[in-house]
């Protein structure tokens, strides 16, 4: 297998992100030490094992999902997975936060933990509840999405700028550019759009969907 | 009774017992009266020691060496936690924490823990107060460590909810991970006030009705919250990063903005306000109504009482709420502005106020150590060659007299930075925004009248050899201080005069009325 990716871990977290790339359809193997049920991607052992993410095909993978129940497990396996692969794309799952600083020295590349998330949430619900009921819609009712376009070559997009899209009669509104690692928070009507850059768009799924088809945008 | 408060009555209860006994035995063994034995053990204790009466007894002796070591340490012991304690009194009150009696409009914590810990840290970047309320006796004593505001009990008891002034908050967030103890806890709060807006976590999804039916508007799984996050940075990472900035405001953030009855947006369309252009925050999303217009079109006329969800940097943001509430500022209290919680300065009061009473000690020390020692030194000095001991002998008073010297200076410059942190704790609940600045200063002119004449009092008498420099340094201390204070009662004085004058404007508006 090559290019795939890597779950570590078939708890809650495991298993609703397997279930989302089988939908997507994409190659990944899933790592747990004592998952009970029969499935043909799943490997069983010990993550933290050089040999298990070996099997698992750590040196052609693309990226590692760890959604283990110990942060210090999920530092371990970020090491090591590090040192096995160095290219290799690593998201992570810890439940302390004091856990963050740690694991982003161990060679993370994204980190997630409920708590900030849950705790922000919850205190902006109180204080600022349009803002959450906004941020709840965009994430979890997703009626709304926030969606990443990457503009590539064919795209009629590439060399506009962002008034001439005709976007705002969709109901679509650029919110962000991110160009070669860089965050553009809200583009000017006279930026112009180049091939390579992500756009990140909130609209209605539908109109989203029809953009994607439509103007030949990659992602 | 929290433990500050014990430590001190325990010291106390201790220097009273101290004294007492130690009164009696003196009173026998010197055969002292009552007032003289009193008198003495005060003295002593005290570290003030005249010296007019001396115990002359092996046994007085011994007594008194007993009450020096127990009562000067307790003494010692003592300054510090009393002055602390009055200070994060101080600053509490000040702060609008302490004052439980007197909260409003804050937001109620149920339960201390990793999700609450985080939840307050967005509580408090808005600059609104609020008070955990919490039972567990572990979890109490790391907020007493950590010094965060909180009622100890049962939240589902009445007298606890009113204890923490539910009935005058505005919103109550629910970390417990039983969902049933959130749900009841809940309607026992929103019992006590209906107009509550609660928010809790959700530990098993099922329970989601439970919660709903008591009442809690807002739920969240940090589970699934963190879950969504983690899937959309697998599938889209770029939009996965985006939303995690905004999730916890790290370089981009969303605000939310209501359009007053004299804002200049009133009435205009999107685009006829140029807001965009103006702050560079863009409009993301409109609540008319209870209705969200995403990505409204520019065409769209924004009315009185419209929300404005709004996004950009930080900046962007208190721009374009500048440029919304402009001509309703001084209706809006501190709504939307990131006011950081002045915690920094607790601490730094602390710790500069310690290192004064430290620095204070050590000065004390040397000062006795070069009055008393050294001339016990300089005899042993005579043992050694003539030209050591000349060298230590000009060495060692210059190095005491510079370290003494630097200690000083480092005391002043504590002491100044304490004057005007307090200072401006002080004015800050003084009325007439406009004047905070001067009376501030005011504050701080008489403090450092007070210094300037409290240090002259302390260096004069070691001038009593010199009657004329005595005379000339008295003088410049009364000057220097009668300075200040004329600088300050200036500033009062207008203060004052202003005040009238409202006062005055307010009577004729009623009389003509």
């Amino acid at each position: 297998m090559k290019n795939h990716i890597i779950i570590c871990g078939y708890g809650y977290h495991g298993r609703k992100i397997a279930e989302s790339l089988e939908k997507e359809k994409i190659a990944h193997v899933i790592i747990d030490i004592a998952a009970e049920e029969e499935r043909k991607n799943l490997i069983r052992g010990d993550a933290k094992d050089e040999e298990v993410l070996r099997k698992a095909g750590i040196e052609d993978a693309r990226e590692i999902v760890i959604a283990v129940s110990n942060d210090v497990d999920a530092v371990f396996i970020t090491l090591l997975a590090r040192t096995l692969n160095p290219d290799v794309r690593i998201v992570a799952k810890v439940d302390r936060h004091e856990s963050m600083k740690k694991i982003y020295l161990a060679g993370v590349n994204k980190v997630v933990c409920p708590y900030i998330i849950g705790g922000r949430l919850l205190a902006r619900a109180v204080a600022r509840p349009l803002v959450a009921e906004f941020f709840q819609r965009v994430t979890i009712a997703k009626d709304l999405e926030v969606a990443q376009v990457t503009i590539g070559g064919e795209s009629k997009f590439a060399g506009k700028r962002i008034r001439d899209m005709d976007l705002a009669s969709r109901g679509l509104a650029i919110l962000a550019v991110y160009r070669a690692g860089e965050l553009i928070p809200n583009p000017q009507a006279e930026f112009l759009v180049e091939e390579g850059d992500h756009l990140i768009i909130l609209g209605s799924s539908e109109e989203i969907m029809k953009l994607r088809s439509s103007e030949k945008i990659i992602g | 009774m929290n433990t500050t408060t014990k430590t001190i009555l325990t010291i106390i209860a201790g220097l009273v017992v101290l004294t007492v006994i130690g009164t009696l035995f003196i009173m026998k063994f010197e055969n002292l009266s009552l007032l003289d034995a009193l008198y003495f053990v005060i003295v002593t204790i005290s570290t003030v020691g005249y010296g007019d009466i001396i115990p002359t007894t092996q046994a007085g002796r011994i007594i008194s060496l007993v009450i020096i070591v127990l009562g000067v340490f307790s003494v010692l012991a003592i300054i510090p936690v009393i002055s602390s304690y009055l200070i994060q009194r101080g600053i509490s009150r000040a702060l609008g924490i302490a004052g439980i009696k007197h909260l409003r409009d804050h937001v109620l914590i149920f339960k201390y823990n990793d999700l609450a810990e985080q939840a307050i840290q967005e509580i408090k970047s808005y600059g609104i107060p609020f008070i955990i309320i919490e039972d567990d006796a572990t979890v109490l004593k790391k907020l007493q460590e950590l010094e965060l505001p909180f009622v100890a009990g049962d939240a589902t008891e009445e007298r606890i909810l009113r204890k923490a002034s539910a009935d005058a908050a505005m919103g109550m967030i629910l970390t417990s991970r039983k969902d049933e103890e959130n749900a009841f806890v809940a309607m026992a709060a929103r019992e006590l006030n209906p107009s509550l807006i609660t928010a809790a976590r959700l530990e098993k999804p099922e329970n989601a009705n439970l919660l709903k039916r008591a009442g809690v508007e807002y739920l969240i799984d940090p589970r699934e919250a963190a879950l969504n996050i983690l899937i959309k940075s697998v599938l889209s990472p770029y939009s996965a990063e985006f939303l995690d900035r905004i999730a916890i405001f790290r370089g981009i953030s969303l605000g939310q903005y209501r359009v007053a009855g004299n804002s200049p947006v009133a009435g205009k369309s999107i685009a006829e306000t140029g807001l965009r252009s103006r702050t560079g925050a863009s409009i993301v999303a409109v609540w008319k109504k209870d209705r969200l217009i995403t990505n409204p079109p520019a065409e769209m006329k924004l009315e009185v009482g419209d929300v404005l969800l709004l996004l950009g940097t930080k900046e962007q943001l208190k721009k374009a709420k500048r440029f919304v509430e402009r001509k309703t500022r001084r209706k809006i209290k501190v709504e939307d502005e990131e006011k950081e919680f002045p915690e920094i300065e607790v601490q730094e009061v602390r710790r500069r106020f310690s290192r004064v009473v430290f620095n204070s000690a050590l000065i004390l020390m040397l000062l006795i150590a070069s009055l008393v020692l050294l001339p016990y030194l300089f005899r042993i000095f005579d043992v050694l060659p003539y030209s050591i001991a000349s060298f230590m002998g000009t060495l060692l008073p210059l190095a005491l007299w510079l370290g003494i010297l630097g200690l000083v200076l480092k005391m002043l410059e504590d002491l100044k930075v304490l004057i005007s942190i307090s200072s401006s704790i002080l004015t800050s609940a003084a009325p007439g925004i406009r004047h905070r600045k001067d009376l501030n200063r005011a504050m701080k002119d008489i403090a450092y009248a007070a210094i300037v004449g409290i240090l002259f009092a302390l260096i004069t008498p070691f001038l009593s050899g010199m009657p004329r420099a005595k005379l000339g340094l008295t003088y410049l201390g009364f000057v220097i201080s009668v300075l200040f204070l004329y600088d300050a009662g200036r500033i009062f004085y207008h203060y004052l005069q202003e005040i009238a004058g409202v006062v005055a404007e307010k009577i004729a508006r009623e009389v003509k009325r």
